[in-house]
């Protein structure tokens, strides 16, 4: 071993700047295929999944409740409550699976100090105080709020553990079924009890399942969300009158949240426009518009995606025919400058065997090495399906010792000792 | 010591059949110093190369001590070539990459030695070859003769009973050429056998018995 380490040091001191340029080259094309992989597997989930919802075009609503002091009004209002349900009620009415609502709203959550949870808390990549978070009893958490037909239109797929029903949107009056986003499997199991608090409430939650890694959701403000880190709570229906005031300002708040959902249309505007004064006529709410359209949040990326792709491929496929090339063209080149070495080495009680294992090490280690560090970048900064990843990356590795040794095998397959003794002359 | 027993090599040289050794029969006893001689092409460097295990005959029987070494495969032969044979390749042949010590120390590497035993095994050889003060230069700063003395030091450090030295002094000057011849002869001394190829008729005088290499086989030369 301590051999073949000094012959490939020496081997690679003695063509020194073309080894560093294939070193070059390998690191580029694992660079590459790495971004390839990760365009590859979110297309997948991507295509898969959430092809369907592409082609629509996203209407965000909003209600017109601004200034605080007019949200304010609105809220004394004794029937303001009803006027909120009326209104969600004829929305899922009117448009039925194509109203979504998917909030990003943090959950308090009662856990330990303990410093695992710090990813999974609201705001940790935006730069939260986590120190000062932390310190708290109850720690605010990232979830998102979903409605049914959010939940089946997205089709979240599940590792453990089952999707909500029908029911679970309803709040029976102790506990909320939730999922967890796959970073919390390790963290609770199914059946696991949370306390939690939700707009002030006080709440029980129960975990009904985990997410596959890598399953990301998406609205009109927000292009990919992966829910990795999330909790993921049913957007609850209220069907009893609240009995305290406290509650009663809490289903007010929730449901004013309720009412800021998208609507998924592939629809003509107007009529979609059209239809939503309806529903604000039946539902005497006039404060609500539509905020923005957006027809191409997915379509935009996944065009982007596939054009990159192709040019991607191509560029791999060049870059890796280049890599082999260029590593067979300088270990033949070796090989013809080494003819007296190798007989000096075989004088010295070495074997062919031996002296093919030095071209092979030196062929690893220049391939091996950009790979591994390629690999180790890969595991700090992204992550994302790291064991897949890593499958690649070796296929790729031994792919590329393979085919690059090839020529270099067949010179040693015919070489006869006499004539390199002869050469060495 | 040595039997070599009806030796034969060929090459196929385009649709030609070159006979190299052709029925070669040669008896080598401990402590010989034998000179082989014979014009270009007549096949001595191949048959040092079977001598040294590197290379074999298409027939024939190589016999050294009690073993066959006809009928041994690529690794047994390695094996034989570490223990027994100290070759000194033709052009003082040394690898430019590693300095003096390191070429010397090269056939210790194939071998399971720690660093101590490496290192006093090539202080001892540097010695005897009055080349300590050589040891850490590089090879492409030597003379003719000090590279020469660097290779047959790299032949003797695992204490071969077979030294084989292929034009040994080819490319030396006389005085040169003599310090080497000392030195063989000084091995010789101590019970080393040694085959020595030569154009050189001085380097032929040194040895006890001289052959002549004709037509694929080998026949003293009696003067
Ligand atoms: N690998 C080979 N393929 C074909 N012919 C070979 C090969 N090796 C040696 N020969 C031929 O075998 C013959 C003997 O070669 P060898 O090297 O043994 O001669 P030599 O006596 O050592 O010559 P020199 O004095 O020039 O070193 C030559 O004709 C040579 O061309
Ligand atoms: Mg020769």
């Amino acid at each position: 071993m301590n051999m073949i380490l000094r012959e490939v040091w020496e081997s690679l001191k003695r063509r020194k700047w073309f080894s560093v340029l294939i070193a070059i080259q390998i690191t580029a094309l694992f660079f590459i295929g790495t971004l390839l992989f990760l365009t590859h597997t979110r297309i997948e989930s991507k295509s898969d999944r959430l092809q369907p919802l592409d082609e629509l075009t996203l209407y965000q609503l909003s209600d017109g409740l601004v200034p605080d002091s007019k949200l304010q009004a609105f809220l004394e209002q004794p029937d303001s409550l009803d006027q909120l349900k009326t209104l969600y009620q004829n929305l899922e009415a009117q448009f039925e699976e194509r109203y979504i609502y998917l909030f990003n709203q943090m959950i308090e959550v009662k856990l330990g100090d303990d410093q695992k949870w710090d990813p999974f808390f609201h705001g940790y990549e935006q730069g939260a105080p986590i120190e000062r978070l932390k310190k708290r009893s109850y720690k605010p958490m990232k979830a998102v709020q979903i409605n049914e037909h959010g939940f089946t239109r997205f089709s979240i797929p599940l590792s453990k553990g089952a999707g909500f029903s029908s029911e679970d949107f309803h709040y029976n009056g102790n506990t909320i079924p939730v999922l967890l986003g796959a970073k919390y499997e390790p963290f609770y199991n199914v059946g696991d009890e949370i306390t939690a608090k939700y707009i002030q409430k006080d709440l029980t939650l129960i975990v009904q399942g985990f997410i596959q890694p890598d399953t990301f959701v998406f609205n009109y403000n927000h292009p990919e969300l992966y829910l990795d880190r999330y909790i993921v709570m049913p957007a609850l229906q209220f069907d009893k009158i609240p009995q305290t005031e406290a509650d009663e300002l809490f289903q007010k708040r929730h449901y004013l949240q309720l009412i800021n959902g998208t609507i998924f249309s592939d629809e003509e505007p107007y009529v979609v426009r059209r239809d939503l004064e309806q529903v604000k006529k039946v539902s005497d709410f006039s404060d609500m518009q539509i905020m923005g359209a957006n027809s191409d949040t997915l379509n935009f990326m996944f065009s982007a995606i596939q054009v990159n792709k192709n040019l991607l491929k191509i560029m791999a496929g060049s870059l890796f025919l280049v890599c082999i090339l260029s590593i067979s063209i300088l270990m033949i080149t070796k090989f013809q400058d080494n003819y007296r070495n190798m007989a000096i080495h075989l004088a010295s009680g070495a074997t062919l065997n031996q002296l093919f294992s030095y071209f092979l090490a030196e062929i690893f280690f220049m391939v091996g090495l950009p790979g591994l560090v390629v690999t180790l970048l890969y595991r700090q900064v992204i992550e994302v399906s790291f064991g897949m990843y890593t499958l690649m990356n070796t296929m790729l590795f031994a792919v590329i010792v393979l085919i690059s040794a090839l020529p270099l095998y067949l010179q040693f397959r015919k070489l006869e000792i006499s004539s390199l003794l002869k050469r060495s002359e | 010591m040595i039997t070599l027993k009806d030796l034969r090599k060929s090459y196929e040289v385009g649709e030609r059949q070159v006979d190299v050794l052709n029925g070669l029969d040669l008896e080598i006893k401990q402590g010989d110093m034998l000179a082989i001689m014979g014009r270009s092409g007549s096949g001595k460097s191949t048959l040092l190369n079977i001598l040294a295990g590197l290379d074999t005959a298409d027939s024939g029987v190589y016999q050294y001590k009690q073993v066959y070494i006809s009928e041994m495969n690529g690794n047994q032969r390695a094996q034989f070539r570490k223990k027994h044979i100290g070759f000194i390749v033709q052009n003082f042949a040394l690898i430019d990459s590693k300095n003096v010590f390191e070429n010397i120390a090269l056939p210790l590497r194939y071998s399971k030695l720690s660093r101590g035993e490496i290192r006093d095994r090539v202080d001892r050889v540097l010695a005897d070859l009055r080349i300590t003060e050589l040891q850490s230069k590089a090879v492409d700063t030597l003379s003719g003769g000090e590279m020469q003395r660097v290779a047959i030091a790299r032949a003797l450090i695992q204490n071969p009973d077979l030294i084989l030295a292929d034009e040994p002094t080819g490319a030396l000057d006389e005085q040169t050429e003599a310090e080497i011849l000392d030195i063989f002869a000084k091995l010789n001394q101590q019970g080393k056998t040694l085959v020595v190829v030569t154009h050189d008729q001085v380097v032929a005088d040194y040895c006890q018995q001289i052959y002549y290499m004709q037509e694929g086989k080998v026949a003293p030369i009696t003067s």
